[in-house]
């Protein structure tokens, strides 16, 4: 990755960041205050104090370097070539000729 | 005897009966086991959390379980006390998690495992303040990466030492510093501990250049947290092992450490030295190790790279080479391994020459998709092949093992079907590591839309039964290899019995682990000039001072 394309990923992500951490979440974007709450006698609030605001659960911050990831083995490991003793028979002045016998 | 007495000593042995046969119930009965992956909507990764999943189910395979599969997303109220225990796999970051599965793991008496992402959606949540009292710990942060890696800077640094039983398991990284790729899965979910009476660090991760330690695997009352995904880069030296040897301790299956060796003479066919096969049968014997011996049956070059461009063909004879070569070898503990009927596919370069050894048979590598004829009955008239191919010689084999440990889902199923042995239709062992895949004909292609994965697995132990339905015997050391590029300049890769050595040293974490490998005939050739058979001398004999026991696999 380049340093632009590093730069371009920081940005992003720090974007994404500040959306995730700015932006309302679900719960607390359908508490907003409708008209009528205006009207709401002040010492009616007092004696019924509103429960405390649900917690919306903001997720925490990424780690902000993307990698590769492969699941399973990073190499089968066989994948050999059997007929490389046939080279090195040939190589080594034999035959490098298959029979039965 | 009063009155009194008789009763109490009827009550005691009614109570010794009870549990003699609760005993014996909970070896018998299956464990059900409930696997949850995260699965989006779309995206290259929408698949992902099912390739996990695939990985876990086959190791709970080597116990007695009965395991569902299904998405997170799918989950319903209440399922999570069907199981003894639920497995859930989160691989996707922030994914929203069911209110119903959030509810009954946090309610739930019954098993919770959770692996890395997405915990804060229950820890943090306000229904379920009270996690941190119940559990004694609580989530606290994702962890990568210490900085963007650099020419100068290739390793900046992360969670990427596991210790456990005293072993550093340590995981894959490798930076591509020319186009800026970073092969590795360095992401950690950090929990803290609060309450030590309530949660255990069981194992820790630490941090190898900063020195930081926290908790790789924690438990808190029912409830155990795994810090990654231990199913990403996996291999033989790797955190893997952790995840596979605790499910002993998860599942709650008491099970004593007994450590076993198998190995395997490999690819043995037309082209076999028979004085190799004299020399190595003689050797095994010698130290009454019972070894397989991993035969092709049918020898085949159809574009005639080894026969002057014309096609030809070796069959299997009572009194051939390979025949003597065998019969040798079972004079002296050797147990035939079918390994393939062709070991090559039709007249194709599938990669290399068309040549029986050189080629993948029950996959189309070039292209790394489905071959054009992919049937479970025809890949089972072409095992079948070689079983009937085998027996021209005389010969039987006890288990399959796929050529260059690469098949289709197709081809799998099938050699769980065939048995290798018409005495014994009931015996479908297989010998290998496994590829596994996201659905029957997969589609790998990595801009593919809702693209598939392929797993590479191995396995430290017996798998009774996988996604597949094959029964597996392990293989999980690797094998000596050789640079010899002199030979041919794409076979220039080394790999040492001190390599095979050291995977076998921390195969020990695993209580009823093996110490598997496999090794080629042909290092002993002259012509090869490799010091094979002192290099295999020195592997068994490293293996026995580890304190395995050598097994025959026949028997297994």
């Amino acid at each position: 990755m380049n340093q632009r394309n590093l730069l371009a990923v920081a940005i992003l992500s720090l974007s994404a960041l500040h959306a995730a951490v700015a932006a309302p979440g679900p719960s607390q974007a359908a508490r907003a205050p409708k008209v009528e709450d205006a009207h709401v006698d002040a010492a009616a609030a007092l004696r019924r104090p509103e429960p405390p605001p649900v917690r919306a659960v903001v997720a925490p911050p990424r780690p902000l370097v993307e990698t590769v990831v492969q699941p399973g083995l990073h190499k089968i490991e066989k994948h050999e070539r059997l007929t490389d003793v046939l080279k090195a028979r040939k190589r080594a002045g034999r035959s490098d000729r298959v029979t039965a016998d | 005897m009063t009155h009194s007495n008789w009763i109490r000593r009827l009550l005691c042995a009614l109570a010794l009966t009870l549990g003699l046969c609760a005993g014996a119930q909970a070896q018998t009965t299956p464990i059900r086991a409930l696997v949850l992956y995260d699965q989006p909507d779309s995206g290259p990764y929408a698949k992902l959390g099912m390739a996990y999943a695939i990985m876990l189910r086959n190791l709970l395979g080597h116990w007695n379980t009965t395991v569902d599969m299904k998405s997170v997303q799918s989950y319903t109220a209440g399922q999570v006390e069907q199981y003894s225990v639920t497995f859930y796999l989160g691989s996707y970051y922030d994914l929203p998690i069911p209110p119903a599965f959030l509810a009954d793991a946090y309610g739930t008496t019954r098993k919770i495992v959770w692996f890395k992402n997405n915990l804060w959606q229950l820890a943090w949540h306000p229904s379920y303040a009270g996690f941190t009292a119940k559990y004694g710990f609580t989530f606290a942060s994702l962890r990568g990466l210490d900085a963007s890696p650099t020419a100068t800077n290739p390793k900046p640094g992360f969670f990427d030492t596991v210790t456990y039983k005293t072993r550093p398991l340590t995981k894959y990284y490798v930076y591509d510093a020319a186009t800026g790729a970073v092969n590795a899965d360095p992401d950690v979910g950090v929990v803290q501990i609060f309450d030590t009476a309530k949660a255990q660090q069981l194992v820790p991760i630490s941090n190898s250049r900063t020195g930081e330690v926290v908790p790789y695997v924690v438990k808190g009352g029912n409830f155990w947290y795994f810090a990654d995904l231990p199913f990403s880069y996996i291999g033989p030296r790797d955190r893997y092992l952790v995840i596979c040897d605790m499910l002993h301790d998860i599942l709650g299956v008491d099970t004593p450490t007994r450590q076993r060796a198998l190995v395997r003479l490999e690819d043995v066919s037309a082209l076999v030295n028979q004085n190799s096969m004299t020399v190595l049968s003689n050797y095994l014997k010698s130290k009454s190790i019972p070894f397989g011996v991993a035969t092709i049956p049918y020898y085949y070059d159809p574009l005639g790279a080894y026969n002057g461009g014309v096609s030809q063909t070796v069959r299997m004879t009572p009194t051939g080479v390979l025949a003597r070569s065998l019969n040798y070898a079972i004079q002296n503990g050797g147990r035939i391994v079918l390994h393939g009927y062709t070991h090559q596919y039709s007249n194709w370069k599938n990669p290399h020459t068309g040549v029986s050894g050189d080629d993948y048979e029950f996959w189309d590598i070039v292209n790394n998709r489905v071959l054009p004829i992919d049937t479970v009955a025809a890949h089972k008239a072409r095992i079948q092949a070689g079983v009937d191919e085998l027996r021209r010689g005389g010969f039987t084999a006890f288990a399959w093992e796929p050529p260059h440990y690469q098949m289709s889902p197709n081809a799998y199923t099938a050699a769980s079907q065939v048995p290798m042995n018409p005495l014994k239709p009931t015996n479908f062992t297989t010998w290998q590591r496994a590829v596994y895949y996201t659905s029957t004909t997969p589609n790998l292609s990595p801009t593919a839309a809702n693209r598939d994965f392929a797993v590479g697995q191995f396995f430290p132990y017996i798998i009774q039964r996988d996604h597949y339905g094959q029964r597996i015997l392990p293989e999980n050391l690797g094998n000596i290899e050789y640079d010899i590029r002199e030979v041919d300049p794409s076979s220039n890769f080394n790999y040492t019995w001190q390599d095979l050595k050291l995977n076998a040293e921390n195969a020990k974490v695993v209580r009823d682990g093996f110490a598997s490998f496999f090794f080629h005939p042909f290092w002993l050739e002259p012509e090869i000039n490799k010091p094979g058979f002192q290099d295999l001398q020195s592997i068994i004999n490293a293996i026995e001072a580890l304190g395995y026991q050598w097994a025959d696999a026949s028997t297994l």
